[in-house]
């Protein structure tokens, strides 16, 4: 549904900015900025795809492109079988945007008034205007406060009116852009309800996020953006495996047994052993996934019974290829 | 039937922002007292530098400017547009977004024809100028062509401001004065150079503005009809120049990469 390869964004920064640029030498960073750099991405129908990356990424420029919102410099990307650059109007018509924040609405009318809107700017028949902006208002939860302005949503309404208005047009394929930015946590759990419905419908989803839970908790799979190119796109379910083959045991010892770390390191089967943040709290890596037994067996018998087995998160995979870099950006 | 649609919509979201433009106490204490002032002004300076006939001219050009003023400030809407983020989702609907502006701010044309007609109601209270009584039978209809001919020159200044966001007001200045300046409101359109007297022939409010100078000399209707006729001319072409604009905008954004989902 979703094909892009050998996409590039290259920005050339004009007056003051490139000024700047060309004073700071030869060496330090040239007129031009390298947004997305060859990406090469494929999401077949259906699916829901997450694109994490720190801030500047490109994670945004990519879904700009795609939802036609700025043209590439190289490459090509196809959305519901249409070129981006050559057949936006046909790709538009496919397609649905979502993006956090509170811009991108008429806040002077209602949220019915506004659906009904953007139906007519994405041509829906006007027979079943009133029909689907009644629909999507009941199903984004929307429904008793349709006809009261939107200059009166909280940011959370304001979010879901944004879905329903992504949705208005039914488009085949959805992009979201990072959807539940500051949603407080029950606003943002209704709304990931919603793309789990969404999901189940079978339409293709593109979602770009910061937040990792988000991403496990709904998409299919996920590429890791840095720096303009996909690091790597894999399963959420299995992504884990890039850091680790098999679970690793978390444990927490209390302080008589502390003494008991040295001789755990020891064992044969164990590779390492990292503390954690928590005090008292460390990692056991061990050498294969038949060790794990053997090691459990050890703890037990030491008398450590606060331990739990897991493979690796999204969020250390995450870490351990894009880098800790703290508020840097 | 969708484009009746679309301006439809469009005018429907305008005319809803109108209302929190202003309250009867701001619009009658600021927008109309500065539009009074600047018509008293005119015409008292037309009094003083001239005789009745000279002071007659300038109010009537002035009076009927008011709605040409008014109706560009379609500019502002576009700021708002842009201000509230509904700007790019506007560009990537499958909609040109200059059909869209056909009707986005046609509030401001209806606003206009309210002031215009104000004025004029005031102006002939004030000064008893000796215009045919003509001038207040077919005024409205006179009005309602100019206004729709300077709210399309209006549109294409709104898509510039888009783009050049910065010097929206500068757009927004720069475009009433060009149509008070040159299209015959203080001084005849012959007292430019002919280069410029013949650039005006396509500017919204010349035509209008002669056929209702016309109107007021009690001239003949046919006079009045062909001026009329053209100033919808004007007025069609500046608005197939408006789809094309914004089609225009819209490409250089996703070009130069000027469209956010912020801005």
């Amino acid at each position: 549904m979703i094909e892009v390869t050998g996409l590039g964004r290259v920005f050339v920064k004009k007056g003051r900015q490139a000024k700047r640029a060309k004073q700071s030498g030869p060496t330090a960073q040239d007129s031009r900025v390298v947004a997305l750099d060859s990406v090469n991405l494929s999401v077949p129908e259906g699916e829901t795809h997450g694109v994490l990356g720190p801030n500047g990424a490109g994670k945004t420029t990519l879904v700009r492109i795609l939802s036609t919102m700025l043209l590439p410099t190289s490459g090509r990307a196809l959305v519901a079988g249409h070129d981006v650059t050559t057949e936006a109007d046909q790709v538009r018509r496919r397609i649905g945007i979502v993006f956090g924040g509170d811009n991108g609405l008429y806040t002077r009318i209602t949220a019915r008034q506004n659906l009904v809107f953007w139906a007519t700017m994405y041509r829906v028949d006007a027979s079943v205007v009133k029909r689907r902006s009644q629909e999507l208002l009941e199903r984004v939860g929307l429904a008793d406060r349709a006809d009261e302005p939107v200059e009166g949503f909280s940011r959370g309404m304001r979010q879901r009116l944004h879905l329903a208005r992504g949705l208005i047009g039914d488009p085949a394929v959805l992009f979201l852009d990072e959807p539940t930015m500051g949603m407080d946590p029950l606003a943002t759990r209704d709304f990931r309800d919603l793309v789990h419905e969404l999901k189940a419908e079978g339409r293709t989803i593109l979602i770009t996020t910061h937040d990792m839970s988000e991403a496990e908790a709904l998409c299919d799979r996920v590429s890791l953006v840095d720096h303009g190119s996909i690091l790597v796109t894999e399963p959420t379910a299995t992504i884990g495996r890039m850091l680790s083959g098999h679970d690793r045991i978390d444990v927490t010892l209390r302080e008589d047994q502390s003494p008991l770390l040295s001789e755990l390191a020891g064992l044969p089967q164990v590779e390492r052993v990292d503390k954690l943040s928590e005090p008292g709290s460390v990692r056991i890596h061990t050498v294969s996934a038949d060790a794990n037994p053997v090691v459990l067996r050890w703890l037990l018998d030491a008398g450590i019974d606060a331990l739990r087995t897991g493979r690796p998160t999204l969020e250390e995979v995450y870490v351990h290829l894009v880098g800790n870099r703290g508020l840097t950006v | 039937m969708m484009v009746k649609q679309v301006i439809g919509q469009a005018a429907f979201v305008g005319f809803a922002e109108f209302k929190h433009v202003y309250t009867p106490k701001t619009w009658l204490t600021g927008w109309m007292l500065r539009l009074v002032s600047q018509v008293v002004f005119f015409g008292l300076v037309g009094k003083m530098a001239g005789d009745r006939i000279t002071a007659e001219y300038v109010l009537l050009g002035n009076a009927v400017t008011v709605i040409a003023i008014e109706a560009t400030l379609v500019i502002t809407t576009a700021s708002l547009e842009r201000y509230q983020g509904t700007y790019p989702m506007l560009v990537v609907s499958p909609t040109n977004m200059g059909l869209v502006y056909l009707g986005r701010g046609l509030h401001w044309v209806l606003a206009g024809l309210g002031s215009s007609a104000l004025v004029f109601a005031l102006v002939w209270a004030l000064f008893r100028p000796d215009w045919n009584w003509r001038v207040a039978v077919f005024a409205l209809p006179c009005l309602i062509v100019i206004g729709l001919g300077a709210y399309v020159y209006g549109a294409i200044l709104a898509a510039c401001s888009l783009r050049h966001y910065k010097f929206r007001w500068v757009y927004l200045n720069f475009g009433f004065m060009v149509l008070m300046t040159f299209c015959g409101t203080n001084v005849p359109r012959s007292f430019w150079p002919a280069p410029i007297e013949w650039a005006t022939q396509v500017l919204p409010l010349s035509h209008g503005l002669t056929a209702m100078r016309t109107l007021a000399a009690a001239g003949p209707l046919s006079d009045v009809l062909g001026q009329l006729g053209l100033e919808v001319c004007v007025a069609a072409l500046w608005a197939a120049l408006t789809l094309l604009f914004f089609e225009r905008i819209a490409s250089k954004g996703r070009r130069d990469g000027s469209l956010n989902f912020t801005s």
